[in-house]
């Protein structure tokens, strides 16, 4: 996108007018002049409307638009100006945001168009970096959904903490801290600061601004100090009036230096849910605008444009590293007419299959089927035609429908299922979805739970007691069929059943993952200098996030299980480092760690990290430690990481270190 | 430390004791403005109330225009009194800084008691509630369970905010189903079936929810889980007054768990699902007219459907009913909201805060100029919101006057029968445990919470039976640790020894 810097030259008889706390850094006081001014725009000026004079007399005078300087950045979001720049941007599974492979949509906005973001990714901003302390930002925002702390734009020199070890980041969001969700709400954070300050502000009056276009602007002038002098105290523009003129709000400094590291993102973050709406005006000023200019910001858009998101287009892609594809890519494939290889289900043992299902989205049934039988059966042939012998079990639909050869059809009774609104399952989230099925068969019971997760996310949960005929010592094996869909079969695998080791030296929670950050820990080991210590960990995790996994925690003091380590109970207790099991971790004041893993897809990594053997090689020499980690999962993958950490520790200063972890199982198996 | 005056007309006369202005101010940050001063100096007049002109101030969570009308009328009462009132943004922070600053006020409210307890807040005023009259005649869960006690011998607080758990039921959902609206003093069980039953799906289109939640039916199970003689459960996680048993919570987390796994609980605002089930993010399902058991707040019939219009223009017909119990018994225990209040520490004039503590709160005159109030539906807050339905909470008072007057701003018409069967099963009130429970709230941060439990088990990825040891280990840790340190020598030293044997028992058992 070719990014538009104009000059906004606005009437030269305007002069600026006052507000008593908002953007009162120009020379002059207000006058009675100043409302008997109209602003004639040159052809080139940004603002279209002519700011109305207000016919109401109050104690504060109302802001004129003024002319604007020039922006360091600004983007029109303009389809004629292109999208150069602008990198759809989703967050990845962990703290990892990554380009979302899609392009830029552009819808009609407040002023030509705006960008769309569908809730599926966000926006980043590529060549914007920081302008210093002092800075203005504007922009336009539909949002048609919101959550708690799901940004809208949140940028900084190092948002993640990755260049630093300390996040660093101002975030205008949605949080609930009056007790109902409201925005906008300023939340920054300066994670290596003293006391790593993490200011935050809400507006007096509760509201969302949900499926509404809305003005921001946020006026940063770092001479403006909180009274304690530790937090800058910029203004706030909602829709061209001030609304931090009776709560100031405070925000930390620096969230606007220059970095190599600098992240501008809209609508998407490291950590929170996706937005999905529009952002349109986008400016970033390096002066602290006054209130007339950010009046002008408000009033150069139209907030009564109708908001037209563009409809859905699913393309069904093909995928290179499928191992079996059943129906065909335009959708139209009859029943019973293609099938998978079939796979045993052995009594006893819980079976993974991976799917990707693209369905025509006209009939409940154009999706996948599972059939079970009493034998294999090959690829793309009739299993009916295996042999003489052949027997089904038992057929299930996606849709939560299915029959045996003795009940026809399985009652509603033995599905469960979440969603609550089949045309939308039908149509939007099954058109295209990520399928994992779990199948454990019990005798002649098939315990079927089948997550459809869809583009926006969305798991969509059946599960299926079935009944069969089968008896424990009848054989059973699982084929797929299709009709109106393409299905990929992307893997089959054997499930995660937890066994607790009875020779492990200590355990950390339960095999149902309860357990809770900072509750349970090993009893401490000392690393002396120059000393490598092997340490082997069974780990099971919840799967849910990435921190869900093993930490280990480097401290100066000997710690026990049976105590929480802390200062409280520990004097002179404290933490080298803290290094968690998905190359993350935090810890002194001089703590550093850079962090080289062999995998490249954290999906793959977490659902490997669901029943792992772990080695860890710990080694210690000055103020140095190195964890090198290799990890065997279930099927036999391995994978290894190195993790490099340097901190206050010295070459003789005491280290002991420990594990906790969270909503995992944790065995400790050996310490060498 | 108790100690009893046979009447309140005595208390001019009186020269107050430390217990009951003050104590020792060591360790209370709300005798920051009061060092050493017993209490009133000041004269009184016969009806035990000084004559001096002084100033009260109260902090609370109630509605400001609603406060600001109940502080004129008490001010027309006590002429030589002003009151001056501001609405507590955040408990903790708001208080530990007046306490810094010396502003401390002399009457509020809060969210959560081990704040006041912890800092000692809270002054005792058994002597002034034991000798009122009035407070013969307040529901009876306020005695029998020593609400506002904390288990001990003192009071410390008073419910000034009563918001009963309500169920609620969408008859126009139930008509459409083709169900029979269940008894009014249904059982638990009664209340499941329903809950699935009104699941209805038609595989076309929004399905039909059995169940919409603001408060998950395990809080409400707590109370609900057993008969009085299997267990006499006086709190949340199953509290009998001495200890936890979290047994009778699991039954109700799984239950309710399995519910939401199954699909009969309609999905939450600003979510996916419910943008997947009602095509917009933030659709509230209170107002869809798909679902037809509501486990919510009873402000939220007042703030929502209780508005004039509100049901009409989403095709709703609600109606109350008491949260069930599992056995079969007319009149039973309600887990509630209940805002405590009380009076400072450090306030000088405690008797005449005491009088405003109930007037704001519990007192039959403060009802009967809230009923004033709630009457004239002109009378609007910030929001243009009639203050009956801005935070109305209800008597605890069981005066016949105020309910008549109370009931009459519910429906009258044939949706009557339901509110005065609702009001009439309410009587018995049991707070949720951060009220009045001492240390639960400790519990529920450093392990609850922080497991997070709820998630877990919603989740299908735990069972709740499998915290239900060490989950009750916690709580009677937590519960035993905060008694002793609010309560101990180092708190307000109401504990004998060997009540104070008893919890250091808890506590060593736990360490060990």
């Amino acid at each position: 996108m070719k990014k538009k810097i104009l000059a906004l030259f606005l009437s030269t008889a305007m002069t600026a007018a006052m507000l008593s706390a908002c953007g009162n850094n120009n020379e002059g006081a207000s006058g009675s002049d100043s409302t008997k001014q109209t602003l004639e725009p040159s052809s080139e000026s940004t603002p279209e409307t002519t700011p109305k004079p207000s016919q109401e007399s109050s104690e504060q005078e109302p802001a004129q638009a003024e002319e604007l300087p020039a922006p360091k950045y600004y983007f029109s979001f303009d389809e004629a100006d292109g999208a150069a720049g602008i990198t759809p941007t989703a967050k990845g599974a962990g703290e990892v945001i990554e380009p979302a492979g899609k392009e830029v949509v552009f819808i009609p906005g407040v002023k030509g168009e705006a960008v769309y973001i569908d809730g599926t990714y966000g926006l980043r901003l590529d060549e914007v970096n920081g302008v210093g302390d002092t800075y203005s930002l504007s922009f336009w925002m539909y949002a048609n959904r919101n959550a708690n702390y799901m940004p809208t734009t949140q940028f900084g020199p190092d948002v993640h903490g990755d260049a630093t070890g300390g996040q660093h980041y101002l975030n205008i969001t949605w949080a609930d801290w009056s007790g109902s969700s409201e925005f906008p709400c300023i939340w920054s954070y300066d994670q290596n600061a003293e006391g790593s300050p993490w200011p935050q502000w809400y507006p007096e009056t509760a509201d969302t601004h949900l499926n509404q276009w809305i003005n921001i602007t946020l006026v940063v002038d770092p001479s403006k100090m909180s009274e304690d002098g530790q937090f800058i105290n910029p203004d706030l523009y909602v829709n061209g009036e001030c609304v931090s003129d009776k709560k100031p709000v405070n925000i930390i400094s620096g969230t606007m230096a220059p970095s190599d590291n600098f992240d501008f993102l809209l609508g998407v973050n490291y950590w929170d849910a996706m937005l999905k709406g529009a952002f349109d005006e986008l400016y970033i000023f390096d002066t602290a605008l006054t209130a007339g200019q950010a009046k002008t910001l408000y009033e150069a858009g139209d907030p009564t444009v109708a908001y037209n998101p563009p409809e859905r287009v699913v393309e069904v892609t093909v995928a290179e590293n499928a191992l079996e594809t059943i129906g065909n890519t335009d959708l139209n494939a009859g029943f019973w007419t293609d099938w998978t290889s079939a796979y045993e289900i052995p009594n006893g043992v819980t079976k993974v299959f991976k799917l990707n299902n693209f369905s025509s989205g006209l009939e409940l049934f154009h999706n996948y089927v599972m059939v079970f039988t009493n034998e294999a059966s090959e690829a793309h042939t009739d299993p009916n035609t295996a042999s003489d012998s052949h027997r089904e079990w038992a057929a299930v639909r996606a849709d939560a429908y299915g029959w045996t050869p003795e009940t026809n059809p399985i009652p509603d009774s033995a599905f469960t299922w979440t969603w609550g609104n089949w045309e939308s399952w039908k149509t939007v989230s099954m058109v295209d979805a990520d399928v994992t099925i779990e199948v454990k068969r019990e005798d002649n019971i098939l315990n079927i739970t089948a997550h459809n997760v869809d583009y926006n996310g969305l798991d969509n949960l059946m599960t299926a007691k079935v009944e069969t005929a089968m008896t424990a010592d009848d054989p059973c094996y699982m084929l797929f069929t299709c009709e109106g869909s393409y299905v990929e079969l992307m893997a089959v695998e054997d499930g995660v059943d937890i066994k607790a080791d009875p020779d492990a030296k200590e355990t950390l929670g339960t095999t149902t993952f309860g357990l809770g950050w900072w509750a349970e820990f090993t009893n401490g080991i000392e690393l002396k200098e120059g000393e490598s210590k092997t340490v082997k960990l069974n780990n099971y995790s919840s799967g849910v996030e990435n921190w869900h996994n093993y930490v280990i925690a480097f401290t100066n003091t000997q710690t026990t299980a049976d105590k929480v380590p802390g200062a409280d109970n520990y004097e002179g207790y404290a933490e080298y480092a803290v290094v968690r099991a998905d190359a993350y971790g935090w810890g002194d004041a001089s703590y550093a760690a850079t962090f080289e893993n062999s995998w490249e897809d954290w999906n793959v990594w977490k659902d490997a990290m669901r029943d792992v053997e772990v080695t860890m090689v710990i080694t210690r020499n000055g103020s140095e430690i190195v964890i090198d980690t290799t990890l065997v999962d279930r099927k036999g993958n391995e994978m290894t990481s190195k993790a490099t950490v340097t901190s206050t520790l010295t070459a003789d200063a005491p280290c002991y270190f420990f594990f906790t972890g969270e909503q995992a199982f944790i065995e400790l198996m050996s310490v060498e | 430390m108790k100690r009893k005056i046979l009447s309140l007309l005595l208390a001019g006369a009186m020269v107050f004791g430390l217990a009951a202005c003050g104590g020792d101010s060591t360790g209370s940050a709300g005798n920051s403005g009061n060092e050493g001063d017993g209490g009133n100096k000041g004269q009184a007049g016969a009806n035990g109330v000084t004559t001096d002109d002084i100033t009260l101030t109260f902090w609370h969570y109630e509605d400001p225009t609603t406060i600001d009308y109940l502080a004129e009328k008490f001010m027309e009462t006590y002429p030589n009194i002003k009151v001056e009132h501001r609405v507590i943004e955040d408990m903790s922070t708001d208080l530990s800084n007046a306490a810094a600053a010396g502003n401390f006020p002399d009457v509020f409210e809060g969210t959560d008691s081990d704040t006041a307890l912890a800092n000692m807040y809270w002054a005792d005023i058994s002597e002034y509630y034991d000798a009122d009259p009035e407070n013969k005649n307040l529901m009876p869960t306020i005695e029998e369970y020593g609400i506002g006690c904390f288990d001990t011998s003192a009071r410390y607080a008073m419910p000034m905010v009563y918001w009963p758990s309500a169920i609620f039921i969408d008859r126009n959902v139930i008509k459409t189903l083709n169900l029979e609206m269940p008894r009014t003093d249904w059982t638990w069980a009664e209340m499941i079936q329903l809950i699935k039953d009104a699941t209805k799906d038609e595989r076309t289109g929004m399905k039909y929810y059995g169940l919409g939640y603001y408060n998950r039916l395990d809080s409400l199970y707590g109370i609900a889980a057993c008969s009085p003689e299997e267990r006499a459960l006086k709190g949340e996680f199953g509290y009998d007054g001495t200890d936890f048993d979290l047994s009778y919570w699991a039954v109700g987390e799984q239950e309710f768990s399995d519910l939401k796994l199954a699909g009969y609980v309609a999905p939450q605002q600003e979510t996916a699902e419910m943008e997947a089930w009602s095509g917009n993010w933030d659709t509230w399902f209170g107002a869809t007219g798909r679902v037809a058991v509501f486990s919510e707040g009873f402000w939220t019939y007042q703030n929502l459907w209780g508005q004039e219009g509100y049901q009409e223009q989403y095709g709703l017909d609600i109606v109350p009913y008491v949260t069930p119990n599992v056995i079969d018994e007319k009149e039973h225990n309600v887990i509630s909201t209940m805002y405590m209040g009380g009076v400072s520490t450090s306030c000088k004039y405690p008797y005449e805060a005491y009088l405003l503590l109930k007037f704001m709160g519990w007192g039959i005159d403060g009802w009967k100029a809230r009923l004033e109030i709630y009457q004239d539906t002109s009378i609007t807050n910030e929001s243009g919101m009639p203050l009956k339905n801005a935070q109305m909470p209800m008597p605890i008072t069981l005066d016949q006057e105020i309910w008549e007057g109370y009931k009459s701003l519910f429906p009258q018409d044939d949706r009557k029968p339901y509110w005065d069967d609702f009001f009439a099963s309410v009587t018995r009130p049991v707070p949720y445990g951060w009220y009045n429970i001492a240390g639960y709230w400790n519990f529920c941060d450093q392990y609850f919470n922080k497991i997070g439990i709820h998630d877990l088990v919603d989740a299908g990825s735990a069972k709740a039976a499998d915290y239900v040891d060490e989950a009750t280990r916690q709580a009677n840790y937590h519960h035993a640790e905060a008694m002793i340190s609010y309560f101990g020598p180092g708190g307000y030293d109401v504990l004998s020894e060997e009540e104070l044997a008893q919890y250091q028992a808890v506590v060593d058992s736990f360490l060990q």
